[in-house]
């Protein structure tokens, strides 16, 4: 894809402001002469955490979010801010569980914030969509679709069931499920599905 | 040329050699491109930046395409091997593994938009003798009608292997809620002929969704045609829209020419009733 030469460059000028060492469990993904060689492969964003649900069969709306994050690696995957989709996909996070998955990977100062995002979602929009604020975007931006979990795990809220995060990927398969036999997610028991 | 899911179970026939196919050769490339072209244009979200479901998002290819129009996307799929290639490809969308099967792990209202290239066929099929092709569909279409907005639409494109597939596909849907239909491009040729599932999560702001056209048709024979139950109640006994009499019969000559039979041309006369012999 072409755009990806485009966005390395914006990305460069972000990470001019890096903050040194990170976290331990955070690092930029390779972006230097050698990147042809190293790819940048994606993980999971924590957008994309966000709007994650159990899929364990015959739980209510509020027993299957949020899956609880476990993070063992995350990667800085830089990528171009896009103000119009923050604002149009912003009205579907809970914030809560956002700041609870940005905890998970190490906070604010881990993925090079300076500023702690405000505990109330109104203000986070009043800032971003209407002041504009350019750092209110870029933070958000960073924290939502350039922070992707590599590895790590979701439990379930309700059964306490783990999926893996392997790779950048979540698994979601029965028959890979942790400390669960097979049946545990076949279809024999998904006739009570909320 | 037997059906891949007649061979062996998706992970496993999508497995690291089918997978590279749809990453090297161009031919398969272009075919899945145009298929989700359509499939975008048949979704007809409402703006740009919006959020797509991508089911049985294979090696990405469909995904790129998403990407290109704008919109963010979600990926899921059943084998390892394709995500791995997706991974590879560096696709914008975040994958995720899961068996569309057993419901598809999302918060109420997450998706605008889902679309599905040459996935759902999969799902007809039972891959062990204790699964149920019929409750796997029904599981599937209840979570995707939770995964989307109010009056979110899904266009699914899919290979039906007979018609009782159709029918089976199409009711599932309708069962678990969905309005739509079944839309077939070209449905004269063998070889152009594709089928989409344009099915909708309710209405959208009291909009009433206009049922698309499909292509390479000159008339709206072809055109989908299902309502959810509840507007099915309002017709016919026979839950038949009221046509005219004189309607049907065109239609029914239309569909016999289409057969390739003889029928006589429409004229004034058409489905009139005739004097009283003598
Ligand atoms: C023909 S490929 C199409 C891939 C992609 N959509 C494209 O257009 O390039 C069909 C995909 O459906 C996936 N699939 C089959 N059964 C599935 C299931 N039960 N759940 C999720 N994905 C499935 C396969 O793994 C495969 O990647």
């Amino acid at each position: 894809m072409s755009s990806r030469g485009a966005s390395l460059l914006v990305l460069f000028a972000v990470l001019c402001s890096w903050p040194g060492e990170a976290g331990p469990s955070v690092s930029e993904a390779s972006s230097d002469s050698k990147a042809s060689l190293l790819r940048l492969r994606g993980g999971m964003k924590l957008f994309t955490h966000n709007l994650l649900a159990s899929p364990v069969p015959g739980l209510t709306k509020q027993q299957r979010y949020p899956l609880a994050l476990e993070v063992e690696r995350a990667e800085i995957r830089p990528s171009k801010v896009d103000q119009d989709t923050i604002i149009s996909l912003l009205e579907r996070l809970n914030w809560k569980v956002f700041l609870d998955a940005l905890q998970a990977v190490g906070g604010e100062e881990s993925i090079g914030l300076e500023r702690q995002f405000p505990q109330d979602m109104a203000e986070v929009i009043s800032s971003a969509c209407n002041d504009g604020d350019v750092h209110m975007f870029r933070a958000l931006h960073r924290a939502l679709f350039e922070t992707e979990v590599m590895e790590g795990q979701l439990v379930c809220p309700a059964t306490q069931r783990r999926f893996r995060i392997q790779e950048g990927v979540p698994n979601f398969l029965a028959a890979d499920v942790q400390g669960t036999k097979q049946e545990a997610l076949s279809p024999r028991s998904e006739g009570e599905e909320a | 040329m037997s059906r891949p899911e007649h061979v062996a179970p998706p992970e496993l026939f999508y497995s690291r050699d089918e997978a590279k196919k749809y990453a090297t050769s161009s031919r398969m490339r272009e075919i899945q491109t145009s298929l989700t072209e359509r499939a975008i244009e048949l979704l007809a979200l409402p703006d740009e930046n919006s959020y797509v479901l991508d089911i049985g998002c294979g090696s990405g290819l469909s995904g790129e395409c998403l990407t290109e129009a704008g919109h963010v996307w979600v990926g899921c799929d059943i084998s390892k091997d394709m995500l791995e290639v997706s991974k590879e490809q560096e696709v914008e969308g975040d994958v995720i593994l899961n068996d569309m099967g057993q419901g598809l792990p999302f918060r109420p209202g997450t998706f605008d938009g889902c679309v599905s290239i040459s996935a759902i066929q999969w799902l007809c099929n039972a891959e062990t003798s204790t699964s149920n092709p019929y409750r796997r569909l029904l599981t599937f279409f209840t979570s995707l009608y939770r995964s989307l907005v109010q009056g979110g639409r899904a266009v699914l494109q899919w290979y039906p292997e007979n018609p009782q597939q159709m029918e089976l596909v199409t009711s599932c849907a309708m069962r678990c809620g969905f309005g739509g239909g079944l839309l077939v491009d070209y449905p004269h040729s063998t070889r152009a002929k594709k089928y989409f599932l344009v099915i909708y999560a309710g209405q959208r702001d009291g909009q009433i969704h206009k049922a698309p056209k499909a292509l390479g048709t000159e008339d709206a024979q072809n055109e989908a045609r299902f309502e959810n139950k509840r507007d099915r109640a309002h017709k016919g006994k026979r839950g038949r829209e009221d046509i005219s009499k004189k309607e049907w019969v065109k239609n029914k000559k239309q569909r016999q020419r289409a057969q390739g039979k003889a029928v006589p041309e429409d004229s004034k006369y058409t489905a009139r009733r005739r004097g009283p012999k003598f």
